[in-house]
This record gives C-alpha cells, structure tokens and sequence, in this order.
C-alpha cells in the first residue's frame, strides 16, 4: 500500500491534530486551509485507481470525497464565531468526522467499513451536544445511545456476512455470494446491515433520531448531519449492496423499493405540520432519502442508476446546505427556528430570503434548480428499470412537499413582519451561500458538466 | 458445535437488543447494548473457528469490535454525564423536550 | 459446507423476529389493560440484585475521576494490538517496531492534549 492512497487523509489528520493546540481563530483557519488541500489532492487525484488492502481509491471514492469535503469546507466557513470562540475542539472534530467519511467511501472491507463509520460518527455525537443547552445535550444522548445500537446491529449483520462468506473483504464477498446458495443468514445478515445504514442516512423505520437531533444540535452540525453524514451513508451502501448483486433469492432491490415509498409518503406527510422549521427539514430530508432509495433500488436493473444516484445526492446536499445556512443566518439574528417568526422576512434581508427560498424551490423540484433534474433522472430511470408504481408514488408526493415548501416561502415574502430584525450575515457565511446557491443554479441549468464527470464513475463488481 | 454458539449469540443478541429498546436508564441501555456487540464477538470467533478457511481475518475483527465498543462507550458515557448534569436525571424518558 | 448451516440462519430470523415480537406486543396491548404502564423507582435500577443502595447514587464526586478512566480506557484497549505485535516480534523485527511506533503515535498526542489541556491535574 503507498503513501498516496490516504495522503487527503494525512494531511487532514495533521490539520486537526495541530488545530487542538491552538487558539480557536487559528484552529479555523487551520482546519479551513487543511480542507482546502484535502480536496486540492483529491482533485488532481480524479481517474486514478489505486487500491491496496482495505481500501480502494477509485473515481467513486473521489467523488464523494469531493462532496464531503466540500460541505465539511462550507459548514466550517459559515459556522458562527460564538460557537467556535467556545468550542476550540469543533473544528478538531468536523475534520476528523471528515476523514471518516473520506474513508468509508473508500472502504473495501469490512473492517475498514466498520472502523471508518465509527470515526464518522463519535465526533458527531459530541458535536451534537455543543449547544452547550439542555436541547442539545437532549439530541446528543438520543443521537450517540441510538447511533450506537445501530453500528451494534450493523456489526451483527457484517458477522453473519463474514460467517457464511468466509470473507471480509468485498470483492471476495461479491464472489462468493454470485456462488451461494439459498441462504437465510446470508439474507439476515444483509438486512442488518441495510437497518444499520439505514439509520446513518435516516431511511423511514430507522429515522426517529432525526427531527430530535436536527433540532437540538446546533445548526452547522445539523447541516453536517444532513449533507456530508448522509452522503457517506449512501455511499457505504451502495458499494456494499452492489457487492450483493448477482443473486435473484436475495432480492433487496424491492424491499429498498418498500422503505423508500415509505419514506417518502409517511416524510412529506409530517413535515406538513412542523412549525420549526429545522424539524420541518428534517422530515424534509428523511423523504428525500426515500427519492434517493429509488435510484439505489434500481442499480442493479438500470445502468445509468448510479450517476443518477449521484447526482441526486449532490443535488440535495446543495439544496440542503442553501436551507439550513440561511436557517443559520437568520436564526442568529432573530433567535428563533419557528417558522412563524420567518414572517416578513423578505421585506428586510431579500437576499437571505433568496436564497433559502432557491434551496427550498430546489428541494421541492421546481424547473431550473438542480432538485428538478435530479428527480427527472431519478424518475425515468425508475421507469426503465420497472419501477413505476414506485415512480407514481414519488410524484405524488411531490406535489404533496411543494405544499409545505411553498408555505415557508408565503410566510417569507408576503406575511406582515412581526418584528424589524435586519438580517446580518458575515463574509464568511455570505460566501457558503453564494456557493451553495450558485451550485444549485449551475446544476440546474447546465448538468452537463456534474454528468460528463459522474459517466466516468463505476463500481468494481 | 458451531450451531451452539451461534443461538448462544443470536439469543444475547436478542437480550441486548430487548433490553437497549426497553430500558429507560441510559447507562442500562448501554450495558445492553455491550451485550450485542459481545454477541456478535461471540459469533465471529466461532465462525472463524468451525466454518472459515481462514480465521485470521475474523479474529482481527474481533479485537477491532472491542475498540470501537470501548471508544463507544466512552464518549457515551461522557454525554449521559453532561444530560444528569443539565437534566439532573439518566432516566431517557423523562429526556423529553422534544418528542421523540 | 456452508449449506448444512442454512437452518441456522433460518433459526436467527426466528430469533430476530421473536425480540420484535416481545418490543411490539406491550405497545399492542396496552390499550386493552392486558399490559398497564407502571413504572416504579425499582424497575430503573441499573443493578437488580445485591445490597439495596443506600442514599442518592449519583452523589457528587470529583469529576476529575472521569478523565483519568478515559485516558486509562484509551490506553489499556491500545495494549490489545501490542499483545499482538509482541507475540510475533521478533519475526516482524524492525519494521514492526516501525509499525508499532505510528500506531503509539495517536495515542500519545490524545494523551500529550489531555495533560495540555489540565485533564492529569487533580483539583
């Protein structure tokens, strides 16, 4: 195994090591320039493929590298000063959540699987309880006892894999599953594993840490939370569920197809009556990771399922991190995440307003943002491959979000301010939003230049 | 042989995985929560040791588990610490500002 | 081989399912009286047998006790990879010491960030 196969990895782990020691400002700028190296590497990396031992560095793994680091960068540069003046570790512990995610994506094995989950998710549990308030201390426990019993019930399924495999490593198991048999343990086993990603990426019977979470930990780890954490949950298992291809006994295609209707309908249906608006992006989120679930459920059926996967996924993650940024600059400055004192903004900050509202019209899949043609992808891949009462489900329950979606922006723009708060927004946050919303309209209007890169991606087996 | 060890584990497993959903003490559930991770050591051994052409592997599994449980653990029981701090209590279901 | 352990794997869902059932059934029979909601201080005890606790369990002591059980947990669980490493050294020579050292690496910044933060510091 060369250096270079972890060298992003090196020099984040020397960014974050060094920032512990310093003062907080510095530790920033540390972590930010150490970031920005990462994904300068990770850049001039693109279409190499190395592997060695436990993992495999190829166009996947960069590509969802980029996406972490990329949202790690944006959180860090728009997270406000009280918090990091406070927590000089924070920085420490977004980089090193970072790696982990860099690695899963990376991950060949089993082991490598379960260590590098493990490394994303214990600083997130601590970041949770940053709040330093009974909320966030709240959303920390349920966040860490549940993440836990979920990584519990992942490595039992990874056992039962192990047991009726023989091997740890993927390409092996692969092989060995193409061979096997009828096997109920081998099916357990999968469907643990399922559970326990599941709840990484907040699929439906897994989600119930969620709104707790999203709504108590501070809101750049929550943005974390639902951008760069559920991209690398999705990313681990779709590496791990194209391993199980080969057999028809093993058929996870359609009980994905199951939890991501699911999702969706039972998603959108309880955002409609969330009045904090972090909940409400929550349940926001866990519906759309019913949408993403239908480009997984087709991978093994549709060719161009995963770049349409892929895009999906950087599609949300822009739209998301455009929301819950502007939920950080305007709740910093009004105090408050309900929606009802939203009310009016529009007529003091118009630019913040723009841009949570492009996130929110985004999210909702309204024509020239990125969340359109994301759900354009995903839907006519669905009916290609076979899946249209998966795809008519979908579309209703498009119609049902833009509801919600909309009324947040009606509240915004046309409702009488309640009070005169002028939203001020740093340099630093300002330009995570100009990025974000930038992304979203680029990816909207030209997709051309995400798909030419995503086309070049393929996973091994 | 194999087959005793494996509904030993499956049956600590299900202990474990009862009493985490049940309990209402936070250090309870996570003392569950050991149970199903030992479960699955348990199981990986004997894996390794009836079934597998080579053990090695599962072997190094195992002690990898036990880390990742220790570090677990840990930081767990630091933030059940912070909650009785803030809450003055480790009962989860009275944690309740928010619904779950 | 493998094949004659299909029926285990059979036995683990039933296993799965069972533990299912036993977290759904209270929820299901609540309503009809079969299964009441009683809580009492008794149930919520983490240990259920041995002596009865006298006073309040939580009672306050020094919190530094915590950090000095973290740093020993970090550094006792490292000691399993060295049990392993020190089996085999001589055979893996001098770059096992090599491997062995940036393994160590880790652990001795955490330890040298806990000093530097005052966590050895007993107050």
């Amino acid at each position: 195994m060369e250096i270079e196969t972890i060298l992003p990895e090196l020099v984040l782990a020397a960014a974050a090591t060094v920032s512990l020691f310093l003062s907080s400002r510095k530790a920033l700028w540390l972590g930010v320039g150490g970031l920005t190296a990462a994904i300068v590497l990770v850049t001039l990396s693109w279409g190499e493929e190395i592997s060695g031992g436990f993992l495999i560095r190829d166009n996947f793994s960069w590509f969802f590298n980029l996406i972490f680091l990329g949202s790690a960068l944006l959180v860090l540069l728009a997270s406000r000063l009280d918090l990091i003046l406070r927590e000089r570790e924070y920085p420490a512990l977004i980089i090193f959540s970072t790696i982990g995610m860099t690695l899963l994506s990376s991950s060949n094995d089993l082991v490598s699987i379960m260590l590098s989950l493990e490394l994303t998710s214990i600083p997130l549990y601590v970041m949770a309880g940053l709040g330093r308030d009974k909320k966030s201390a709240e959303a920390s426990l349920k966040y860490a006892l549940l993440g836990i019993l979920a990584s519990a019930v992942l490595i039992f399924g990874m056992v039962f894999v192990f047991g009726f495999t023989g091997e740890t490593a993927l390409p092996k198991i692969a092989q060995a599953v193409s061979k096997a048999e009828v096997n109920p343990g081998l099916i357990a086993g999968l469907f643990l594993m399922i559970g326990g990603f599941g709840f990484k990426i907040a699929a439906l019977p897994f989600h119930m840490w969620a709104p707790d979470v999203y709504e108590g930990a501070p809101t750049e780890v929550t943005t974390f939370l639902s951008t760069a954490s559920k991209a690398a949950g999705l990313a681990v298992l779709v590496r791990i569920l194209s391993a199980f291809e080969a057999p028809v006994w093993l058929d996870w295609g359609m009980v994905l197809a199951i939890l991501s209707a699911l999702g969706m309908t039972i998603g959108n249906l309880v955002a409609i009556h969330q009045t904090n608006i972090k909940r409400m992006l929550a349940y926001s989120g866990i519906a759309h990771t019913g949408y993403i679930l239908i480009g997984v459920a087709s991978l093994g059926m549709d060719g161009a399922a995963l770049s349409n996967t892929i895009f999906y996924i950087v599609a949300f993650a822009l739209s998301d991190m455009a929301s819950f940024l502007s939920v950080i600059a305007i709740s910093s400055n009004i105090g408050s995440d309900d929606i009802a004192d939203y009310a009016g903004i529009a007529r003091h900050s118009p630019l913040v307003a723009l841009v949570i509202s492009l996130g929110l019209i985004s999210l909702a899949g309204i024509p020239l943002t990125a969340g359109f043609l994301a759900k354009l992808y995903i839907f006519t891949g669905a009916l290609d491959s076979g899946l249209s009462w998966l795809v008519i489900v979908a579309i209703i329950n498009t119609v049902i979000s833009a509801y919600y979606y909309f009324k947040v922006i009606k509240v915004m723009w046309f409702d009488e301010p309640l009070k005169v708060n002028r939203v001020t927004v740093s340099f630093l946050l300002g330009l995570a939003l100009l990025v974000s919303s930038a992304g979203i309209l680029v990816m909207g209007i030209a997709p051309s230049l995400i798909m030419n890169a995503l086309g070049q991606i393929s996973l091994p087996f | 042989m194999l087959g005793h060890y494996l509904i030993l584990s499956a049956i600590l497993f299900s202990i474990g995985l009862f009493g985490a959903l049940s309990r209402r003490n936070g250090v309870v559930i996570l003392m569950s929560i050991e149970l199903m991770l030992n479960a699955a050591n348990l199981a990986l051994v004997s894996f390794s040791k009836y079934l597998v052409s080579q053990p090695v592997s599962g072997q190094a599994f195992v002690l990898f588990i036990l880390v990742v449980a220790a570090a677990e653990v840990t930081v767990a029981l630091a933030i059940v610490m912070e909650i009785y701090r803030s809450h003055q209590t480790i009962d989860v279901t009275n944690v309740d500002l928010m619904k779950w | 081989m493998l094949s004659t352990y299909t029926q285990l794997g059979l036995f683990l869902l039933v296993v799965l399912l069972l533990a299912g059932l036993v977290l759904a059934l209270p929820v299901i029979l609540r309503p009809t009286g079969i299964s009441p909601k009683k809580p009492n201080p008794l149930k919520g005890e983490p240990f259920e047998c041995g002596m009865e606790t006298i006073g309040p369990t939580w009672i306050r002591f020094n919190f530094h006790y915590y950090f000095f059980a973290l740093i020993f947990l970090a550094i006792d669980v490292s000691t399993i990879f060295l049990y392993l490493w020190a089996i085999q050294a001589e055979e893996f020579g001098k770059n096992g010491i090599l491997a062995i050292s940036i393994f160590f690496i880790p652990i001795v910044i955490g330890y040298a960030y806990a000093w530097y933060k005052g966590a050895l510091q007993w107050k």
